[in-house]
């Protein structure tokens, strides 16, 4: 096939020497001429499935071949990276003369020529080199926009660049004929045979089928695309740098939107269907709708992973962004990115795509300062932008700081009283980070604002719009002379979430798992001595800790309220987390946990911060999803009022950490004595009746989980403790070895995570120590001990 | 010619255009949004689409003693639990109006069309496009990208 007779693997296994193929290339071109010929013959509509194809390959790689082009930069020895950069030319220019382009090709032809140089060392790698093939990579781009738009290739600039290339090449092209005018004249030779060989070969193929020269010409385009197939394989197969390609297709958002969307109605007949299933008593309808359950939910977690794209499908045009904006303000800007793998949403990373690009190029244009700039005010005079990603419960945060100038906070005053954005009074009254603020207002941004102001520019207003559109915040912090810090919250508001469904005064609420901490459940009896007052804001303490409370009713003002002196038997406590802070949310009643769809609310709703859209619930009702975010803020909880909850908070988060080797459980027996277990060493909690207690071999056991279930109560271990008589045992179960062994207790409290200092160490056997905790006095048990010794057969 | 979907809201007799109304549907099972308007009587669900639901008498400020007008005719508000909505479409948006009873659709001229006098109080005008004329009483034709967009605080 001539076709593969033009690639260069082909050349490289018969001469090794790639330079030269260019040449053996002239001699082909008729026969790419007639390759063209037949090509344009083709079907209109399936050559343009081609072209269209070929523009997103060839669009993706100069994509990719930016970045590469700045990886050189960084090491111009990397054989690995230049091959890479080689290959990718290459395919551009091999396959862009068959469908016509013979621009493209030609300027993919120089650059390819000044890369072959630099493989072979005749020319090395600068600043002013890599420019020129950036530029050369922009002419290519701007070819392929210009196929997409009119179909034919022509751009500014491309004798420009031609002209540049030429240059390069110059200089060492004498030299180089030199050198391989002996070979040139074996490998022409070589190319020539190869070629004949592949003549020979069409017109065989012509020959056996005369019949109609369409088909033909249709086989020999398959056959072009298997080549053109089999080449990206066998490229990455040798390049250790690709390989997805492969297996990876390509699929319109817009189907994926779609299929999203039914999948969104799935479920919510999934929900119906469940609901239904209760009320049946077939069985057969009942494993049914669970099969359907089971399919639904991985159809939908598979559908949503099509969606999730690391943010690095973003983040990678940045390198090149921040290395053209700041070789044009004449600045040095190191770009480091932390968190490239952060998984987001498509729709997300789209949106937040074009908003990220303005920051960091105000973050260089405007924070950075120049060099001797830098200098001066004692700064090495590289400038350094820092971007990171990652999840931070149900969001991602995306920060963007520089170690810039940092806003400066007089002049964004002066700028925004000369704009008559904010009265004088307001201005005088601003806190510096509301002063900051200002900068987010449209209309802030004007040219001039852009080089004065030391601040981010035109058109922050519209990057915080775009960022609230898809929920999510901006922030600003700064620091003058030290820089300046954007951070920006996005959620991951799926169309489908998790949710806590409670109930309030009759109606349903949902509350999104992501700012769910637990659940807790106070009988009548606790409420007096757990739930706090302190001038009518009522408290819960959890842990020792007091966690504000809050009525949804009451906050909802949707009476009845549950009170505290309501004949209620329970008080069902959900405690959320909201912006760095917790508190608990009183509801009549915890239904179940959901799969929710979240749909918007209209527009004249939107302003309700309380909640954060509606979803449908499986018997068609609608429900409305709460937002802890709004309601914390409404009632003044928010995270910015107070570092003392989110110190909280954070403590909390490290108490977690710790629970494997903190947490105890307190169980008391008798009237008060306390005695305390690992936490780690109860593998569950159990609730037997007396009567299931039988008797092997002297000693009690009980069946369970189709064990035998020693049993052993805790007053007899210890002596002198006095035993409550009840119907029901609370058996504390411990697993060693696969044996289960029950410790009986009279009352399980409560498990603490606290650091435990033990103040007598233990002299009784089974016991470890002896320690105050929450006040009391309480012996540490040395299960392992206790199960060892003699008290279980 | 125009074609009006007519309806009434105590005893006065309104109209939409007939392109704009989506359907006519009843309806028993609207779940309230609290902290919301007053004239906001929730959210249902239509066949999977989640619809705001206007009080629309609420929205206009209409009660059954209002002086603007004696002419109109009255009519008996059903008791059922199910209430009348008619689903129009505002702008970009679908919205739902609570209505006290449904009628015909009239077709009316643009001969005997004013724009609303000026003695209606602005709070009620604003939402009015134009006052149609009929033989026995006046259909007041609404906005309903006004009615959506206006809200009373």
């Amino acid at each position: 096939m001539i076709l593969t007779s033009k690639r260069d693997g082909d050349f490289v296994s018969f001469n090794g020497l790639k330079s030269n193929k260019n040449n053996a290339d002239l001699l082909i071109d008729s026969l790419v001429y007639q390759k063209k010929k037949a090509l344009q013959e083709l079907n209109m509509l399936q050559l343009e499935e081609i072209v269209l194809e070929f523009l997103q390959e060839t669009l993706e790689a100069l994509d990719a071949l930016d970045e590469e082009l700045l990886e050189l930069e960084q090491s111009p020895d990397d054989v690995v990276v230049i091959r890479g950069i080689f290959r990718k030319l290459h395919t551009i220019k091999g396959t862009s003369p068959f469908l016509g382009f013979n621009n493209l090709e030609k300027v993919s032809h120089v650059i390819e020529n000044v890369l072959s140089d630099l493989q072979e060392g005749t020319l090395s790698v600068n600043k002013e080199l890599i420019s020129t093939l950036l530029k050369g990579v922009d002419v290519l781009r701007s070819l392929c926009k210009s196929i997409e738009h009119s179909g034919s290739d022509i751009a500014d600039g491309m004798a420009d660049i031609l002209e540049q290339f030429k240059e390069i090449g110059k200089t060492e092209e004498a030299m180089k004929y030199k050198d391989e005018s002996d070979d040139l004249e074996a490998i022409f030779q070589a190319a020539k045979e190869e070629t004949e060989k592949a003549l020979e070969k069409e017109t065989a193929i012509f020959e056996v089928t005369n019949v109609a020269t369409p088909t033909v010409l249709k086989n020999n385009s398959l056959e072009q695309e298997e080549q053109i197939f089999q080449d990206d394989q066998k490229s990455s197969a040798d390049g250790n740098r690709s390989g997805v390609s492969d297996s990876s297709l390509r699929v319109d958002v817009n189907l994926l939107d779609k299929l999203m969307n039914l999948v969104g109605e799935l479920v919510l007949t999934r929900n119906q269907i469940l609901q239904l299933s209760r009320d049946y008593s077939s069985t057969s309808f009942v494993s049914v709708s669970q099969d359907l359950n089971r399919i639904t939910s991985e159809l939908q977690e598979g559908l949503m992973k099509t969606r999730m794209q690391p943010i690095s499908t973003v983040w990678n045009k940045f390198p090149r962004v921040i290395r053209d904006v700041a070789r044009t303000c004449g600045k040095e800007v190191r770009l480091e990115m932390s968190g490239k793998e952060t998984e987001l949403d498509k729709t997300i990373i789209e949106a937040v795509r074009d908003p990220l690009i303005h920051i960091i190029r105000n973050s260089v244009d405007h924070g950075i300062e120049k060099p001797d700039e830098r200098v001066r005010v004692g700064k090495t005079s590289e400038g350094t932008v820092r971007l990171c990603a990652f999840h931070d419960g149900g969001f991602v945060i995306i920060s963007i700081s520089d170690d810039g100038a940092g806003l400066n906070e007089e002049r964004i005053r002066k700028k925004a009283l000369e704009r008559r954005l904010v009265s004088e009074e307001q201005v005088a009254k601003m806190s510096s980070s509301e002063v900051y603020q200002l900068i987010f207002l449209p209309g802030f941004s004007t040219a001039e604002a852009v080089t004065n102001v030391s601040g981010r520019g035109v058109g922050m207003d519209v990057v915080r719009a775009n960022v609230e559109k898809v929920g999510g915040s901006v922030e600003v912090q700064s620091t003058l002379g030290s820089g300046t810090t954007l951070r920006i919250k996005i959620p991951l508001t799926l169309a489908i979430i998790q949710a806590l469904i409670v109930s309030t005064s009759g109606q349903r609420y949902a509350i999104p798992q992501a700012s769910l901490v637990e659940l807790v459940r106070l009988r009548q009896d606790q409420m007096d001595t757990r739930i706090e007052e302190i001038a009518g804001a009522l408290f819960y303490r959890l842990r020792g800790r007091l966690l504000p409370l809050l009525y949804l009713g009451t906050e909802l003002q949707c009476a009845p309220n549950v009170s505290l002196e309501s004949d209620d038997p329970a008080l069902n406590i959900v405690v959320v987390r909201a912006d760095g802070v917790e508190f608990g949310l009183v509801v009549e009643t915890i239904n179940d946990t959901e799969e929710i769809v979240v749909k918007p609310l209209a527009r004249q709703l939107k302003e309700l911060e309380v909640y954060s859209g509606a979803t449908i619930m499986g018997d068609g009702r609608v429900a409305l999803i709460l937002n802890m975010i709004g309601l914390a803020q409404k009632v003044g909880l928010s995270g910015d009022k107070g570092g003392f909850d989110r110190s909280e908070a954070l403590e909390r988060e490290q108490v977690k950490r710790n629970i494997a080797h903190e947490s105890l459980l307190l169980v008391q027996v008798g009237e008060s004595k306390l005695y305390a277990v690992p936490i780690n060493e109860v593998s569950r909690i159990e609730e037997i009746e007396r009567k299931k207690v039988e008797n092997a071999q002297g000693h009690d056991v009980i069946q369970y989980r189709n064990q035998i279930l020693s049993i052993v109560h805790l007053s007899r271990i210890f002596a002198g403790d006095y035993s409550r008589n009840s119907d029901y045992l609370k058996v504390v179960v411990h697993e060693k070895n696969g044996k289960l062994f029950g410790i009986v207790v009279d009352q399980v409290l409560e498990v603490v995570n606290e650091e435990v200092q033990i103040v007598q160490q233990g002299e009784q056997h089974g016991v470890r120590g002896t320690a105050i905790i929450c006040g009391k006095v309480t012996d540490l048990l040395d299960i392992g001990s206790i199960v060892s010794s003699g008290s279980f057969h | 010619m125009k074609d009006f979907c007519t309806f009434y809201l105590k005893n006065f007799l309104f109209g939409i255009e007939v392109s704009q109304v989506r359907e006519i549907v009843r309806f028993d099972s609207v779940t309230p949004v609290p902290l919301a308007e007053k004239c906001i009587k929730g959210l249902m669900n239509l066949r999977g689409e989640i619809l705001t639901v206007l009080n629309l008498s609420q929205r206009l400020g209409i009660n059954s003693d209002s002086s603007l007008l004696q002419r109109g005719k009255l009519t008996t508000v059903s008791n059922d639990t199910e209430q009348f909505y008619i689903v129009v479409q505002a702008g970009e948006e679908n919205v739902s109006f609570l209505v006290d009873d449904v009628s015909d659709v009239i077709t009316v001229n643009e001969e005997f069309s004013e724009s609303p006098p000026s003695t209606i109080p602005f709070s009620q005008r604003r939402y009015i496009s134009k006052v149609y004329k009929l033989q026995n009483t006046l259909l007041l034709a609404l906005s309903p990208e006004k009615v959506v967009l206006y809200a009373d605080k």
